[in-house]
């Protein structure tokens, strides 16, 4: 990183709320169907309809505030956006300008093993625009409004990060509290977690803020910090030869890794808030937020600790088995029926993981289920099945869409090599390999190893490494 | 307040209605009297008084989370002036 300039970031986040229906009609809010399926006459912003707020998202708006220890409104009031866009058909975005729902609170991440609090200015609730595509027709837009009206909670923070590392974790801790919450999926690549990122450069120690660009259309976390890292090098490389920053809108483009400017945003916007004379306030009594509180599920950071000290794993596997609710509740059903829970960290961090990384995949699309798991973990603890045979198990178990229990049966693991078989074969390999025997006998201890290796292989990891040692001592040693 | 042409043209393009040439004077007159009622408006001492953002309050205004089947597509899409294959079409606008 630079010495000479600091970055400064704020991020405004767009949740989208995990309800049936719009936050404002009563219409779907399933993803991917057919164009215009989802969109009601107030989507449509037809002459003559009325908003009715959907009691839901007031609830996991709440929610939310309540997990970030933030002020909650005492009144919500909804505001209108004007602004004309074929894709918002009303003419005018239901937003919240003054009294948010949810007010100033703030959010621990750890980077480099440095605790540090991010204030959150406010979250407020917010309806979604349709979408555009413009490739369809030759001199025509086309508009799918399905998404138009989707609940949004726009959480925006303090100018409080610093660098685009502790940008990503902090979208990362809302991320994993979203979905704790399970007020949202979260699933950034069907927009259910959108960000834009406010960043400006200063000189270390300077108290006053440089011009600040906002950068658009940021939808993964890898995304986040190379559009960030990218423009602070811009705004770095302008200032140092003398230059200055304009405060402007900018699209980040994933394909080419580069921010530009979007002209059409050259004016400042005025987008007249109002309040909306549709909309009644909401009045939100303290006895609300309490019931709410009180249905408050576990956090991750109350998982974490609790982890340690249920299942004895170590703080590194507890945390990275929170980064996510399905990673995490996978976890603990495992970890619950067998006797090693450690194990159960190591081999779904480890292998599990390594698995789901290399297909591109979720936890909770796995096609290795938490059963399999359970079954395969057991083998593993009683002696049955050794590592490398778990292992090509588990593996087997992704790719054949079997389970556990048949792959076991259908490899042969599940009859392991007897002792009298064993015996056979370590006899056949000390002849075989008279060289080292002979080596060995001469003090060569090490190859134990050697002879442990050719047994493994030579029973395709059916066999009991435990009871493998015991007589390959016994034998060596004859 | 007086209303530049500047001002004109930036409310001209918000609301995105055309000004035509001939009316322009009027229209700033109009303007100019409106922003005088608001200066009028403004005198009058406020404080102490909680701002209203709506004239009625706590009413019973929330929906139950329930989505809806009857979403009549093709009835709806009879009111616009251009679909097709279920999209609303519009003159091309790219941002």
């Amino acid at each position: 990183m630079n010495d000479t300039w600091e970055s400064v970031i704020g991020l405004e986040v767009h949740v989208q709320l995990s309800t049936e229906s719009k936050i404002f009609s009563n219409a779907p809010t399933k993803f991917g169907q057919t164009q215009n399926s989802q969109a009601s006459l107030v989507d449509l912003g037809l002459p003559g309809v009325l908003p009715v707020l959907n009691e839901k998202t007031i609830e996991m708006a709440i929610k939310f505030g309540c997990a970030i220890n933030a002020n909650i409104s005492s009144k919500a009031i909804f505001a209108r956006k004007n602004y004309f866009y074929p894709d918002l058909p009303k003419g005018y975005q239901i937003s919240q300008l003054d009294d948010p729902i949810v007010g100033e609170g703030k959010i621990s991440i750890e980077v480099d093993n440095e605790e540090k609090f991010i204030g959150i200015t406010r979250a407020h609730l917010e309806e979604d625009a349709g979408k555009s595509l413009h490739d369809k027709y030759e001199n025509l837009s086309a508009i799918d409004l399905n998404r138009a009206g989707t609940p949004l909670l726009e959480i925006v923070s303090e100018p409080d990060l610093r660098s685009a590392k502790e940008a990503v974790a902090y979208l990362k801790k809302i991320h994993s509290i979203i979905t704790f919450l399970e007020i949202s999926d979260g699933n950034m690549s069907q927009g259910s977690m959108r960000c834009d990122a406010n960043v400006s450069i200063r000189k270390y120690g300077e108290m006053e803020f440089g011009n600040r660009t906002e950068l658009k259309n940021i939808n993964s976390f890898r995304f986040v910090e190379k559009a960030i890292n990218y423009e602070i090098d811009r705004q770095i490389e302008i200032v140092e030869n003398g230059g200055s920053i304009d405060q402007e809108t900018r699209l980040y483009d994933a394909n080419k890794n580069e921010t530009r400017s979007m002209r059409s945003k050259e004016h400042a916007n005025d987008y007249r808030y109002f309040p909306d004379p549709d909309l009644i306030p909401v009045i939100i009594s303290r006895e609300t937020i309490q019931e709410i509180q009180k249905t408050l599920p576990e956090l991750p950071e109350q998982k974490i600790s609790r982890f340690i000290k249920d299942y004895k794993i170590s703080e590194y596997e507890s945390k990275n088995l929170n980064v996510s609710k399905e990673i995490s509740s996978f976890f603990e059903k495992v970890a619950k029926k067998i006797s090693s829970p450690e194990l159960a960290a190591k081999w779904i961090l480890g292998d599990l993981m390594a698995i789901l990384n290399k297909n591109n995949s979720e936890i909770q699309d796995s096609k290795i289920s938490s059963e399999d798991m359970i079954d395969l973990l057991s083998r593993l603890e009683e002696g049955s099945l050794s590592g490398p045979g778990a292992k090509k198990i588990l593996e087997l178990c992704w790719s054949s869409n079997e389970s556990v229990d048949v792959l076991v049966k259908k490899e042969g693991f599940d009859e392991l090599k007897g002792e009298d078989e064993l015996l056979e074969i370590i006899t056949k390999i000390i002849k075989d390999n008279s060289k080292q025997f002979e080596q060995y006998l001469n003090g060569k201890d090490k190859l134990f190893g050697f002879f442990v290796g050719q047994v493994m292989k030579e029973t395709k990891g059916n066999a009991d490494p435990k009871l493998v040692n015991e007589l390959l001592n016994k034998k060596l040693k004859q | 307040m007086k209303i530049s042409e500047k001002i004109l043209d930036n409310i001209s393009s918000l609301s995105k209605i055309r000004i035509d040439e001939e009316i322009k004077s009027d229209l700033v007159k109009d303007l100019e009297s409106i922003l005088e009622m608001v200066e009028e408006m403004n005198k009058i001492d406020t404080s102490g008084i909680e701002p209203m953002s709506h004239p009625l309050e706590e009413a019973d205004n929330l929906r139950k989370d329930i989505a809806t089947k009857e979403i009549k597509r093709d009835e709806y899409q009879k009111y616009a002036p251009q679909t097709d294959d279920g999209f609303y079409l519009t003159p091309k606008v790219v941002e």
